[in-house]
């Protein structure tokens, strides 16, 4: 009897986490998730945090070189976005075209984006592995890949 | 066939490329990468019954040089056929006048308002802007135009800055532009008030060419109101000196008793005393320009308005009115309207009695009988449809426009018997295409 | 003129109102290509154009501001 329970429970919670990173990894509108952004769950990762929106021009610029910051430095370097859109379906159409391989958070209110002070679009903040912050960065051009890449090499070399 | 120009409408028309600052600016259409090329074309068609009429096609592509910064070239064609009032006054007879080139002669029925000849000319201009950031809120415009037709030639370059504040919903914004026109007519200048002379005679012309300079100079401020609607508004100052003259605009002679125009002429009895106009040879405009736009879910509504006051006298108003409003996803209609208000400048001469007219060569009194310097109003309805879809956008416009004006004071004899300002009125057709 | 200056600062000094405007998330109906000042540039052009050589006066309009507020 309690091997059974065991064994459902161990079953149970693998299909969990089966569907939980299904829905992570799949479709592209599935890496929505309302709120629920906390800083604290990235401990021990440097944290590359960007706010965006789908009408913003350079915010389209921008997702290229996050995708080629996960693929370079994905183990150290946690790449999240929250997306500051109004219209969900602004939002779905924007992810769908850029298949970003990072999380997006939906904050249509603009709580974080207060809490964050975001004084231009797009905003980023660059964090250490303890939390804190090392750079905030206003705007996306053909410059900014080579502006922050060496900032982000050190900060993942703490 | 006839080839020699017709500066009347050629000469405001080629002025006009000399850079209002800011005009040539790329200005974000839809979300263009870094590295597109975003081409537009655009095609105006303008016909005034019996008048002007112009085909003019445009062809402008802009390069997103980087998420800031773009460059764009712009291509425009002018051709344009017709007349426009020549300033001489209509009567109860048939009138002959002269040709610029003085080689022949055109004639004009009893009661038509004299037209300058037919005239037939292509004008080609090409401008170009260069829009960069030059730190985190502060942009820069350097632009340039040229325009060219084989007797005037216009080159001009401006520049401007974008102050961005309050956390971007407050842009100051200041800019210059400076121009210089060079205008050659057919046989040269003619001689301020000198008498129209007949066909193939010594025409009152000096054989020279001259030259005008511009000096633009606006300040201004937009102001982010709310997220769905924001304001401008605008001061500018333009100095324009040089040679002013219509070339080709000439004002009637009349009788003191009768009102008609005096035929003296012997080798030509039906060309009337006319002589040549002179404007002053400097002239300072100030601008106030406001606009408002709002986005009503999904409408836009975009208001204008336009105070101009200059040392000619002119006082203007332009009250410019557009919604557009969103027809499904992708397809909106746009109605316009447009309330223009003119008075006259001080040296609006409709005719001079005789007696009154200045000594041919006098260049120190000004006088001139263009309907373009007289009291007037414009009207202008229309309406505009088009699709904006995320590659590319079209749109058709057609548009009414009507120029009308009381008959000036102080006309008597047969002069009030003649309509001395009649209306004009022009059909536009616009297509518009972005690739 | 005096009037005119008048008319100005009085405009100019709305602008200084620093509590009018909105958050840089909060522009995406000012980032429409619709909403922006000069929407229509070639159709712009071609009205002024023909007024200018119509009419007596010319010009007013200039660059900066609205839209997307980005960079």
């Amino acid at each position: 009897m309690n091997m059974l329970r065991s064994l459902s429970l161990i079953i149970g919670g693998q299909l969990l986490l089966l569907t939980a990173s299904l829905s992570q990894a799949s479709e592209a509108s599935a890496n929505f998730s309302r709120g629920n952004f906390d800083l604290a769950n990235y401990e021990g990762k440097v944290v590359y945090l960007d706010f965006w929106a789908s009408w913003c021009g350079p915010c389209r610029a921008s997702f290229p070189f996050m995708n080629r910051l996960v693929s370079e430095y994905g183990d150290d370097l946690a790449v999240v976005t929250i997306n500051l859109d109004e219209d969900a379906d602004s939002a779905k159409e924007f992810i769908e075209e850029f298949q970003p391989t990072f999380p997006v958070f939906y904050d249509p209110d603009g709580i974080f984006a207060k809490q964050y002070k975001v004084a231009g679009m797009p905003n980023s903040f660059l964090f250490d592995r303890r939390g804190q912050l090392l750079l905030k960065h206003i705007g996306f051009t053909k410059r900014t890949p080579d502006e922050l890449d060496s900032q982000i090499k050190n900060a993942i070399r703490q | 066939m006839k080839t020699h120009s017709k500066k009347s409408i050629r000469l405001s028309l080629a002025a006009a490329s000399c850079a209002l600052v800011g005009a040539n600016v790329a200005v974000a259409e839809n979300a263009h990468d870094v590295g597109d090329w975003d081409v537009s074309a655009a095609l105006l068609f303008y016909n005034e019954a019996d008048r002007v009429t112009a085909a003019e096609p445009v062809i402008k592509a802009v390069k997103q040089l980087d998420t800031d910064e773009t460059l764009s070239l712009k291509l425009t064609l002018d051709t344009l056929t017709g007349a426009s009032g020549s300033g001489a006054v209509p009567t109860d007879r048939p009138q002959t006048y002269t040709t610029p080139s003085g080689n022949s002669s055109y004639t004009v029925n009893a009661g038509d308002i004299p037209l300058d000849e037919s005239f037939k000319d292509t004008r080609v201009a090409l401008n170009a802007a260069w829009e960069r950031p030059i730190s985190k809120d502060l942009t820069m415009v350097l632009g340039g135009n040229l325009s060219s037709e084989y007797d005037y030639q216009s080159l001009s370059a401006n520049t401007s800055f974008a102050w961005d504040t309050n956390g971007g919903n407050t842009t100051w914004m200041a800019g210059a532009s400076a121009g210089v026109d060079s205008i050659d007519p057919v046989g040269g200048k003619p001689i301020a008030f000198g008498v129209m002379q007949e066909a193939d005679a010594t025409q009152p012309r000096d054989g020279s060419n001259d030259t005008k300079s511009l000096f633009d100079v606006i300040v201004g401020v937009t102001q982010v109101i709310d997220q769905n609607s924001l304001f401008q508004l605008n001061y500018s100052l333009s100095q324009s000196s040089g040679y002013l003259t219509d070339p080709y605009k000439i004002i009637s002679v009349v009788d003191p008793v009768t009102g008609r125009p005096l035929f003296t002429n012997i080798n030509e009895p039906n060309l009337p005393t006319v002589v040549y106009e002179n404007r002053p040879d400097s002239r300072l405009k100030h601008s106030i320009f406001g606009q408002y736009k709002r986005y009503i879910g999904g409408d836009v509504l975009d208001t204008s308005y336009r105070l101009m006051v200059d040392d000619w006298g002119i006082t203007s108003h332009t009250i410019d009115l557009r919604y557009r409003w969103k027809m499904g996803d992708t397809l909106y209609i746009e109605p316009h309207v447009r309330v223009y208000q003119q008075s006259a400048a001080d040296f609006y001469t409709p005719f001079f009695v005789d007696g009154t007219q200045p000594v041919a060569g006098n260049d120190k009194v000004e006088a001139s009988a263009d309907y373009r310097l007289g009291e007037f109003n414009g009207y202008t309805f229309g309406a505009e449809l088009g699709q904006d879809t995320a590659d590319n956008s079209w749109s058709v416009a057609l548009e009414y426009y009507l120029q009308t004006g009381n008959e000036p004071d102080g006309t008597f004899g047969e002069l009030t018997r003649q309509e001395l300002y009649p209306d004009v009125d022009a059909v536009m057709l616009r297509v518009v295409y972005d690739f | 003129m005096k009037k005119l200056v008048f008319i100005l600062l009085a405009g100019l000094s709305l602008g200084a109102c620093s509590n009018m405007g909105v958050e840089p998330w909060e522009r995406q109906n000012l980032a429409k290509p619709e909403m922006a000042l000069d929407s229509s540039p070639l159709r712009s052009s071609l009205d002024d154009h023909i007024y200018f050589s119509k009419e007596a006066s010319s010009g007013g309009r200039s660059f900066g501001g609205g839209g997307c507020g980005c960079n």
